[in-house]
């Protein structure tokens, strides 16, 4: 259906001479790693982006998609990873943006009964008066799926769906994309979790560095076939070296109770232990509370009950200045609103934590030479491409970005860090970059308090793992009990008194 | 730094000043007639280079002082009420301790009181902002035409000169002459202080720990609050520093220029520096020392359209106009990418 | 006190009566900007928009005596003015303070040049007739709200079922809905088949026309002739009022009856308190302002992309 698609970006050919088939009625898994090219793909298919070269065809017609209302009238639908929502509407309001049939007025009663028509077909309940910031993370996605087939989508594409659901979440996911299957849907599911593809495709495509390098049907495929068609080798994807460092500096959090952005409790006596040399990972759905901890810890929220000790030292009462100083390290997942100030210089953002002593600050002045230095060698030391420290931040690409920002956090004294999804965006080489130097940091005696929506990643780096549900976190679990279910269980509440 | 980008402001600029000289038909004017007679009266005769560069004393403080909220992307356009509050404090403690004090001494005296006006007239906005989150726009805004007419009221009642009772054109008694700044060949000494003030603040915001922490506040306030910065603090010392300077402003006016206290009107673009200052500190990229040049070229303009009232009895208010025109093209200037352009037409 | 109460009581029927037209050209220019905001583009540049308004209504009005084509030239005068800030907010991505500010500027030197080119500075300024009441026979004649209800001149009815279309509109059609789409997220509304960069230029054009017939109602109903800077800051008033309003042009409505009911009580309170200096029942709207200001406070949801320029990637 996609014959020799190209697209560039600056600097970078995204998707190199495609040609990708997608049958009727198929569940089709487009596997990859990050950054191989599968999202541009598909983006192209949804006219998001338009190829420089190619074609789409459909049932043998070429067809021009210059956007999503192209692509929409095309049948095509696609549910991207950062859902096309407005979280103040309702589910209703979501579901009639951009409607053209039925004149000028907006019935949304009219529209209501449509709308639980189509629940009602394709099996999917939400309470759609609900205003979409109301709903869980799941459900949010169902209402994506059901805004597409409300527009009469035959073919569904869906980005990395179960990025940020747990694994009984998915179990439902796959139970109703079957069920859509067999109501004569096409479903195209774009992942990096060879796993799933195996799971719910008839067939699958592999793309590597925006080349397709593999298709087959699902029968007779094998993981490791599959691993070595999305690497390029056959390598284990866990294999971090992990050596134990002893130590008796913790940081530990004590009974922490924290408010959210809606006045209601989202921290509720949460209680942990950050040893020096180990990485504690934090589990949940996201919405669990995790940012709010987070932030609290670090002084950019105040928590309400509880006290948080940094080698024994109560820093409860610091601000967040305070804090840096205490030794603490933070790798926020917000990289370009939070983690560096986009119009500033790279030397700028490098002393974000530093620039309030020496030698970057000598004598009340800014001493501009130190802190070039200081740019400088994190640039190199953490192979940063940027073509020198005096360009602004937001013309770095976002793993280059994250990079600078894990550089200077690692490069300042600090004795713990705290980093949260810090590989989430970020392309293969980047992503095993990022994670080999939080395993490296932690074996130099750091210790890491990593939040992550993606199970396989605390898995792999974690010495022990505390889940968080509602606002409560759970007992660490160590990491000879690690069990992907058991785990996935409790991100669902079980364990937690409610 | 890339030099293409001044160029372009530059050239943008320029191509304000001509779109602007068409308004000039509206008049009978010859567009080419009107722009020499403004280039001529504000910067090439010796009368108008004087007033040129005495407008530009104020012109400078005032944008200066603006910038320091505004890298904060806290947006004071309550320049104009600090910049009132200032002159109204200074000139009370002028005629309060005059003949008491050397006149070194009462102007010292003048500009503390013109700065603790200016800087406590900036406050309820500032105070507004940190307790209730309103929008600072709206109230510094507000807080000027609040000043216009506390100012008016000063002038025609406590502060009323005995000279103005009689005549009824409102303004306070003179300063004393040996309190007045000193003028070298028409031009106020005030100009030093000017420049002063300028070269300060650029060095405050390049090479503190607050004019960094403004930058960051700026570019985002996540990131600001990530970095450690008090934001409270910050916002409320440039605030302190904007109307207190400001209020010098107003202050170096009265002792420099006028003499007296005099009301204002508000459409009255020769007395409202305070509104003035926000294109020149914006053309100038909020660079105190690029506003130097800034300021001059703006109250260049000024005295170039006096010029042209005088000569062709054009009407002074296109002057404000021009600054709309000047500032509106010049960011967009920063924005587009002309060189591309070009590159992209030639290559067709 | 009870001084006080008494003649609270004796002026209530005058802020009654006269709220209305003093609120109209507020109301016109918020209801504008309503809009505007509710498609995300801030629209500092009203102030100016309503000076310009101010002059080109009057001079229209002037030449012709129609009043009608007065204020259809003076809004699209406005609208023109909007039509810039367009460009460089949509088009050029430029910050949306700043080019407020500039239209603002262009605005106001607008006003008091044309004004002084075509008219010198008169001693004795030209007026125009103000536009006529349009009574309407018999329900004027009903006791205490006759004369409220009915008893206004024509462009207040316009305005009242303006206001009627435009929270029609906004709340109950699907254009509304996309343009409410376009104020949270412009890349969601692009996805949905809804062209961000085109509802914000219809708003913007709208607003800036709404702005132009707010300021030619100053000059030719409430006042009759021209006078610089008329508008003495209502243009950022009317800006604080969509605030209050939050978005909603009902709340924006009654917003603006409680100003027109400050302007006619300070009006009013001035003549009674003679010894009290005028200039400071002048403070009045503006502090006003800031009270109300302070009422609503951070706490109302903003349209999530307010003042944020839509930049496509890819």
């Amino acid at each position: 259906m996609m014959k020799g698609i190209v697209k560039r970006f600056p600097g970078v050919l995204a998707v190199d001479h495609v040609d990708f088939e997608l049958y009727p009625k198929e569940i089709h898994a487009l596997l990859g790693e990050n950054g191989a090219g599968k999202t541009t793909l598909m983006n192209v298919l949804y006219g998001v982006y338009r190829a420089d070269e190619g074609q789409i065809l459909i049932n043998g017609k070429q067809v021009r998609i210059r956007n999503a209302v192209d692509a929409q009238s095309n049948g095509i639908g696609m549910v991207h990873q950062h859902f096309s929502l407005i979280p103040v509407f309702t589910v209703k309001e979501n579901l009639s943006i951009g409607l053209r049939d039925g004149g000028f007025r907006l019935n949304l009663n009219q529209i209501k009964l449509k709308i639980e028509e189509a629940e009602e077909k394709y099996g999917i309940e939400i309470d759609i008066d609900k205003k979409v910031q109301q709903l869980s993370v799941g459900e949010q996605q169902r209402v994506e799926i059901l805004k597409l087939l409300f527009r009469g989508a035959s073919t569904l594409i869906l980005d990395e769906p179960t990025s940020s659901l747990t694994p009984q979440e998915v179990v439902n996911l796959f139970k109703s994309l079957r069920a859509l299957q067999s109501e004569g849907k096409t479903i195209v599911i774009i992942t990096h979790k060879l796993y799933e593809a195996l799971d719910i495709a008839d067939r699958v495509t592999v793309l590597r560095k925006g080349k397709v390098v593999f298709k087959a049907i699902k029968e007779g495929l094998t993981p490791q076939a599959l691993t070595e068609a999305m690497i390029g080798r056959s390598v284990e994807l866990s294999n971090y070296k992990m050596e134990k460092v002893s130590s008796r500096n913790s940081l530990i959090v004590e009974g922490l109770s924290v408010m959210g952005d809606r006045n209601e409790e989202m921290v509720i006596g949460a209680s942990l232990e950050v040893h020096a040399g180990e990485i504690l990972g934090i589990a949940g759905v996201s919405g669990n509370g995790q940012k709010e901890l987070i932030e609290s810890i670090f002084g950019l929220r105040a928590s309400k009950g509880g006290r948080i000790l940094i080698n024994g030292h109560d820093i409860t009462k610091y601000g967040v200045k305070g804090r840096i100083k205490a030794g603490l390290g933070y790798i926020p997942e917000e990289r370009k609103t939070r983690g560096a100030a986009i119009s500033l210089s790279l030397s700028l953002n490098s002393v974000m934590h530093d620039h309030w002593g020496q030698p970057y600050l000598t004598r009340g002045a800014f001493n501009y030479k130190a802190i070039r230095k200081f740019a400088r060698e994190i640039i190199s030391s953490f192979k940063v491409a940027a073509k020198d420290e005096s360009v602004p931040a937001r013309d770095l690409s976002g793993g280059n970005l994250q990079k600078f920002i894990v550089g200077r956090e690692m490069m300042r004294n600090s004795s713990f860090l705290m980093s949260v999804n810090p590989t989430s965006g970020l392309d293969v080489g980047a992503t095993e970059y990022v994670r080999n130097e939080i395993v490296s940091y932690r074996n130099k005696g750091g210790g890491v308090l990593l939040v992550s929506e993606d199970l396989d990643e605390l898995l792999a780096l974690s010495d022990r793992i505390v889940v968080m549900y509602r606002g409560k976190t759970s007992k660490p679990v160590e990491r000879k009990d690690f069990d992907k279910l058991k785990i996935g269980a409790m991100m669902l509440g079980e364990g937690f008194n409610s | 730094m890339n030099i293409r980008k001044p160029i372009q402001i530059i050239f943008f600029i320029i191509l304000a000043l001509l779109i602007s000289s068409l308004l000039l038909l509206i008049d009978h004017v010859s567009p080419i007639a009107g722009i020499a007679e403004l280039i001529s009266g504000g910067f090439l005769t010796h009368y108008g280079l004087v007033a040129t560069i005495n407008d530009t004393i104020p012109l400078l403080i005032v944008a200066v002082a603006i910038i320091i909220p505004f890298i904060a992307k806290f947006w004071n356009i309550g320049g104009q009420g600090q910049y009132i509050f200032g002159s109204i404090f200074a000139t009370w403690i002028g005629l309060e301790l005059a003949g008491s004090l050397p006149g070194a001494l009462l102007i010292t005296a003048a500009i503390i009181f013109a700065f603790i006006g200016g800087a406590l007239w900036a406050m309820p906005p500032t105070l507004m902002k940190i307790y209730f989150g309103t929008n600072e726009i709206i109230t510094t805004l507000m807080m000027n035409f609040i000043a216009v007419y506390f100012l008016d009221y000063m002038t025609i009642g406590p502060m009323e000169g005995s000279i103005a009772k009689i005549t009824h054109v409102p303004s306070s008694a003179p300063i004393p002459s040996p309190d007045l700044l000193p003028h070298i060949g028409g031009v106020s000494t005030g100009i030093f202080m000017a420049l002063a003030i300028a070269v300060i603040i650029f060095i405050l915001l390049r090479y503190t720990n607050f004019g960094y922490e403004l930058k960051l506040i700026g570019s985002s306030i996540d990131a600001a609050r990530y970095a450690g910065a008090s934001l409270r603090r910050d916002l409320l010392l440039s605030m302190v520093l904007s109307g207190g300077i400001a209020g010098i402003a107003g202050m170096i006016q009265v002792f420099g220029i006028t003499t007296v206290l005099l009301p204002q009107v508000f459409s009255d673009i020769t007395t409202s520096f305070g509104y003035v200052g926000i294109p020149v500190a914006l053309v100038a990229s909020l660079n105190p020392l690029i506003t130097i040049i800034s300021a001059f070229f703006f109250s260049g303009v000024l005295n170039g359209a006096y010029a042209m009232e005088i000569s062709f009895g054009i009407p002074i208010d296109l002057v404000i106009t021009i600054y709309g025109l000047m500032m509106f093209f010049a960011v967009i200037g920063v924005m587009i990418n002309l060189g591309r352009i070009f590159r992209r037409s030639g290559a067709k | 006190m009870s001084s006080f109460i008494s003649i609270f009581m004796l002026l209530l029927p005058t802020v009654v009566l006269g709220m209305v037209p003093r609120a109209a050209p507020i109301f016109a220019a918020a209801l504008g900007e309503n809009i505007d905001q509710s498609a995300g583009t801030l629209n500092l540049g009203v102030e100016g928009m309503m000076l310009l308004g101010t002059i080109i209504g009057f001079v229209i009005d002037f030449k012709t005596g129609d009043f009608v084509l007065a204020f259809i030239v003076a809004g699209l005068a406005s609208a023109l003015l909007a039509l810039l800030h367009g460009i460089a907010t949509i088009s050029f991505k430029v910050d949306q303070v700043t080019s407020g500010t500039a239209i603002w500027f262009i605005g106001w030197g607008l006003s008091g040049f044309i004004y002084s080119s075509l008219f010198g500075k008169a001693s004795s300024p030209p007026a125009v007739k103000t536009i006529p009441t349009l009574y309407i026979p018999h329900l004027t004649d009903i006791p205490y709200i006759g004369k409220l209800l009915f008893g206004q001149d024509p462009v207040v009815y316009a305005l009242f079922i303006t206001f009627l279309v435009a929270q029609y509109f906004l709340f109950h059609t699907k254009a509304g809905l996309n343009l409410r789409t376009v104020g949270e997220d412009p890349l969601v509304a692009e996805i949905m088949g809804v062209n961000p960069d085109l509802y914000r230029y219809f708003a913007l054009i709208f607003g800036g026309f709404m702005a132009g017939v707010g300021g030619a109602y100053i000059t030719l109903s409430l006042v009759g002739s021209f006078y610089f800077d008329m508008t003495a800051g209502m243009g950022f008033i009317a800006v604080a009022l969509v605030y209050f309003g939050k978005w909603n042009p009902l709340r924006v409505l009654i917003g603006s009856l409680v100003f027109g009911a400050v302007y006619v009580l300070y009006l009013a309170l001035e003549t009674y308190f003679p010894t009290t200096p005028y200039q400071f029942f002048s403070m009045f709207p503006y502090i006003a302002t800031l009270i109300l200001i302070i009422l609503v406070g951070a706490r109302a949801h903003a349209p999530a992309a307010l003042a944020l320029p839509y930049i496509k990637e890819g």
